[in-house]
């Protein structure tokens, strides 16, 4: 009851994240598609242009949205033009949409006072201006690349003693251990880490404080860490500035390991291995989409810009993988150009409903119905004046 | 006085001549031409002060938060707002000198044979055509030679170059078996590419500037080429090679792109050249679009500071030496 | 010569040739290693940069001659859509707009400041000659830090190609003002003297008969601060906002320049875009050649005629 209440004190402050009571939301569902009266009107007026960018693991889903010679892109009847930019972090979605640079900034964590994702110059205050909505479902995955050997089996202990330092060998007992049968190569491990702002990152040290039991991600005050973060201990490491660029440096480094989107290895065969990790019963598995579905609806019922981590918190459900999440998209309440506005939530609302269909195909899981129908909510309270921006069919 | 780099150089190296009895213009009466002159001027002195100003105080705060350790601290943590932040920049220091001092000695070594070669060894004809074409070289904006560390180089290191290390007797031990792509030296290198133009754009003209007389003197008492290239010409010239050299080290100092691509942008305490680091210039483009909460930008105007204290301390210092050269030059 | 030594013995003398002869030997030898590697450092120095030349072209050239990369807007490729990349035009209408309102505040100010200079030598002229050097020295992301404390935060205008403007304008300044003050130093002030004798008053002086004699000089600069802020990344990188995707003029617009997309699609993961990145960084090399070439070569043009 406590969640709810914190929703109830959040809608009355006027912070307009959305809070999704999973299963009791009943909000303005409709079916996409259908072109009956009372759907939601994709048109939009000519000459939008909708600049949107961030998060660069949930950048394979969107790019795919507004690339127009793509199956799944969002084709409203009047051509727009999208600016995006996938060479960026979460941190860059959240600062440039307070900017206003993006119309919708992307971000595996929602803006919160608390956890320190405010971007300079925005305050707690300023939140009920923004409109923030979960709208993918993704996992990341710790990959490797080691000639070789697939299937690996790390641990977290083991993996943290590798950001570390303490492990700096891939024939390391402790790995050996774990991997029973396989031949591990004498090879350094080129330790990878993101170097700026990053979802995966918070993601990632998540995962590895909650199954370490807070014991990492470097010494006695580890604590989960979106930045650049606490000196890593190891010393044979590579900055990465995005997704992108880990996926290029796993890639091209035999030796290397590193943590990513799911999709970036998929798009990546044979040269990006997603190592097994443990689920919450101790069993090693694969990252699949099903265990990363099980993930969402194994978490707790209640998502919300405070409360929205479901890493690791289906503890003792099996089959489920530990690095699944929420991915944020994230644009102001009032809308200052009309045109725009409209093309921003209705991309949004297409992206959230219709386009979900095309998110097994790009390594996401489609959102839960229950997510679907609170983002609704969500992006009708957006604005440009007093007129509400998701229209619908006449 | 075609190219910026000479022009550059110009205040410093070879101050305009002063003529007597050329007296300020001014002195009579002041119209409206010399009113909008005295403006304009004014106006550049309030933007420069304003410069120095905006990075110090918008600096503040963060030397306020963290105190000394902030430039004697190693470490960026940015937390999650239950902790106190921590941000350190002693290994962007030491990035931004490291990088800086192995690329000017390459630069130097061999900017300066090539200034020689330029001067004394190649054709007349061939002489302009090849200066010309440095200078062109020294307009190539520093983002090119980026491109080219990151797409060409590194993956050369990644695949050719460190396999070759760590077969080495004892390489493995050394540089272990796994080197990333990225790394300080591949930054080095990159940045002595690309200041070797601009040095040798100016020492060739400095080194062409050395009288004729002097080299024929000496090579007329048996001395031998090089005698006569290494006990007068480069002394003759040292004023200005130095000035070369303080001129291309400010502007390995302050790259920021190409560092920024080709270091890694890791913040860590092994400054192994082989390994990934930072500079002060390139951390600061790495995280400025990235940073969060409130005490990130003012640390990353803190980085400015340094490397705009780093920087003008080098301007100084370089303008001191070469006037008191100079002076000790016209005694003897 | 040896008969004027006749106390030395024979046998010194010998010795002394032989090692005199051994001398020799050792610096002969020395020269033409050290000459050697003189020649070696022209080839050291050369080899880098024309490996960058040819692949610029080899890389670039596909891109450069397509029109679809001057008018086309830019589409991000995706995991499962490799090879899509557009066009460049916003970048490039990007970068010619940042250009063109810094030069409005950099030039006159620049050049007024030149000519100041050049014609005081006072007590605040030295402080703002010493001022001019170093801020020419100052490295190009300070220029971004300063635009962006001022015009982004301070003014409250945000994310702009007014801020990226200001940025390369107060990069610009110093390199105008000091080429210009050396081109108005290098009027023969006979000149200036015939002007003043002939009754004109300094000012007529200066605007009629130094700064026209000057012009030259002073063009030649400006446009090689031009060629410098063309190709500056740091600077536009922190303020203009990035992914503009539309063409924009307007001032208080995100923008978008050349360099800094560069710098953003070397970054991607895609190959498609490394190329693309050669291709800009091709015709951004380009426009910099034309420009210091035309400006050379027009001076040099002027200078003949004058003589």
């Amino acid at each position: 009851m406590k969640n709810i209440r914190s929703v109830a004190a959040r809608a009355a402050a006027g912070a307009a994240a959305v809070s999704v009571l999973l299963g009791s939301v009943a909000g303005a569902a409709a079916t996409q598609g259908s072109g009956a009266k009372g759907d939601i009107d994709l048109a939009v007026p000519a000459g939008a242009t909708l600049a949107v960018g961030g998060s660069s693991f949930s950048a394979p889903l969107y790019t795919y949205f507004t690339t127009s010679s793509s199956a799944g892109a969002y084709k409203p009847t009047h051509s727009v033009t999208f600016g995006t930019d996938s060479a960026a972090g979460s941190g860059d979605g959240r600062t440039k949409v307070t900017a206003g640079t993006y119309t919708i900034g992307f971000s595996d964590q929602p803006m919160d006072a608390t956890a320190g994702t405010l971007p300079t110059g925005t305050h707690a205050g300023d939140l009920a201006n923004y409109v923030q909505v979960p709208w993918a479902l993704g996992g990341a995955v710790v990959g490797y690349h080691l000639a070789g050997v697939s299937n690996l089996k790390l641990s977290a202990s083991v993996i943290t003693q590798i950001y570390n330092g303490k492990i700096t060998s891939w024939n390391d007992d402790q790995i050996a251990a774990l991997n029973h049968g396989v031949t591990l190569p004498n090879k350094t491990i080129l330790v990878c880490y993101r170097n700026a702002s990053s979802g995966t990152t918070y993601l990632f040290t998540d995962y590895l404080a909650k199954a370490t039991q807070g014991r990492t991600p470097s010494g006695a005050s580890g604590s989960v860490m979106e930045g650049t973060g606490k000196l890593w201990g190891a010393t044979n490491v590579s900055g990465e500035s995005n997704n992108a660029a880990m996926a290029n440096d796993l890639a091209n480094t035999d030796g290397s390991i590193g943590y990513l989107e799911y999709s970036y290895v998929l798009a990546n065969p044979g040269k990006i291995q997603a190592a097994k990790l443990q689920d919450a019963a101790g069993t090693y598995i694969a990252p699949s989409l099903t265990n990363i579905a099980a993930a969402a609806t194994a978490a707790a019922k209640t998502i919300s810009a405070s409360n929205f981590s479901i890493t690791y918190l289906a503890s003792g459900k099996t089959a489920v993988w530990p690095l699944a999440t929420y991915t944020w998209a994230i644009l102001a309440k009032n809308q200052t150009n009309a045109a725009n506005g409209e093309l921003a939530v209705k991309f949004l609302d297409y992206a959230t409903q219709g386009g979900q269909k095309f998110a097994g195909a790009n390594g996401f899981v489609a959102l839960p119905t229950a997510v679907q129908k609170a983002d609704r909510v969500a992006l009708l309270t957006v604005k440009s004046g007093t007129k509400v921006l998701l229209t619908q069919k006449a | 006085m075609a190219d910026a780099t000479t022009t550059i150089t110009a205040p410093a190296d070879q101050p305009a001549v002063r003529v007597e009895g050329r007296k300020c213009p001014s002195t009579r009466s002041r119209g409206p031409y010399e009113w909008t002159l005295i403006v304009l001027s004014t106006l550049f002195a309030a933007i420069a002060f304003w410069f120095v100003g905006s990075i110090f105080f918008k600096s503040l705060p963060a030397f306020h938060q963290q105190g000394l350790s902030l430039i004697t601290g190693v470490g960026w943590n940015p937390t999650d707002g239950t902790a106190p932040s921590q941000y350190g920049l002693l290994t962007m220091i030491i990035g931004t000198v490291e990088t800086s001092a192995i690329a000017i000695i390459f630069a130097v070594i061999i900017g300066t044979g090539t200034s020689l070669a330029i001067n004394f060894f190649l054709p007349a004809r061939l002489r302009t055509v090849v200066a010309t074409m440095v200078e062109l070289l020294a307009a190539i904006p520093s983002v090119v030679y980026g491109i080219w560390g990151i797409l060409v180089l590194a993956p050369w290191v990644l695949n050719t170059f460190g396999p070759w290390l760590s077969s080495l007797p004892g390489g493995t031990a050394v540089f272990g078996t796994t080197l990333a792509g990225k790394s300080l030296l591949l930054a080095a290198i990159v940045l002595a590419v690309m200041i070797l133009p601009t040095y040798v754009a100016i020492s060739r003209e400095v080194i062409g500037a050395v009288p004729h007389e002097l080299v024929e003197a000496s090579l007329s008492l048996g001395a031998t080429k090089w005698q006569t290239l290494w006990r007068t010409v480069l002394p003759t010239g040292r004023i200005g090679l130095f000035g070369a050299t303080s001129l291309a080290l400010g502007r390995a100092f302050g790259e920021t792109i190409a560092v920024s691509l080709l270091a890694g942008g890791v913040v860590q305490t092994n400054y192994h050249p082989l390994a990934e680091g930072t500079s002060l210039a390139a951390f600061i483009a790495n995280q400025f679009g990235e940073a969060q909460g409130s005490d990130q930008i003012p640390a990353l105007f803190a980085a400015g500071l340094v490397l705009m204290l780093m920087s003008f301390a080098m301007s100084i210092l370089s303008t001191r030496l070469v006037a008191r050269q100079r002076k000790a030059a016209m005694a003897s | 010569m040896t008969d004027l030594l006749s106390p030395v013995d024979s046998e010194v003398r010998a010795h002394v040739r032989e090692r005199a002869e051994a001398t020799r030997a050792r610096r002969q030898a020395v020269s033409s290693i050290m000459t050697a590697l003189c020649w070696a450092a022209i080839a050291v120095a050369a080899v880098p940069l024309v490996m960058i030349l040819v692949e610029l072209f080899s890389k670039g050239w596909s891109y450069i001659s397509t029109s679809s990369f001057y008018t086309q807007l830019p589409q991000a490729p995706t995991l499962f859509s490799q090879n899509q990349l557009g066009g460049i035009s916003n970048s490039l209408i990007g970068s010619l707009v940042l250009i063109v309102y810094a030069c409005l505040a950099a030039v006159p100010i620049g050049i007024g400041i030149g000519v100041y200079l050049a014609e005081h030598d006072t007590k605040p002229a030295a402080v703002l000659r010493t001022v001019t050097a170093t801020m020419i020295g100052a490295p190009s992301i300070l220029m971004g830090l300063f635009a962006y404390s001022v015009i982004v935060i301070q003014f409250g205008v945000g994310f702009s190609i007014l801020a990226g403007s200001f940025g390369l304008a107060v990069l610009m300044l110093p390199l105008i003002a000091s080429t210009t003050e050396l081109s108005v130093r290098n009027v023969p002030h006979t000149l200036r003297e015939a002007g003043l004798a002939l009754g004109a008053r300094p000012s007529t002086t200066s605007l009629r008969i130094v700064i026209p004699a000057a012009l030259t000089g002073i063009v030649t600069g400006c446009i090689l601060a031009i060629s410098r802020a063309v190709g500056e990344t740091a600077v536009i990188y922190l303020v203009i906002g990035g992914t503009a995707s539309a063409i924009t003029w307007k001032p208080l617009d995100f923008g978008n320049g050349l360099p800094s997309t560069i710098y953003t699609d070397v970054q991607s993961s895609y190959s498609s875009q490394h190329d693309q990145a050669w291709g800009i960084a091709l015709f951004l090399v380009l426009v910099i050649f034309v420009l210091s070439l035309a400006a050379r070569i027009w001076s040099a043009r002027k200078q003949k005629v004058r003589r």
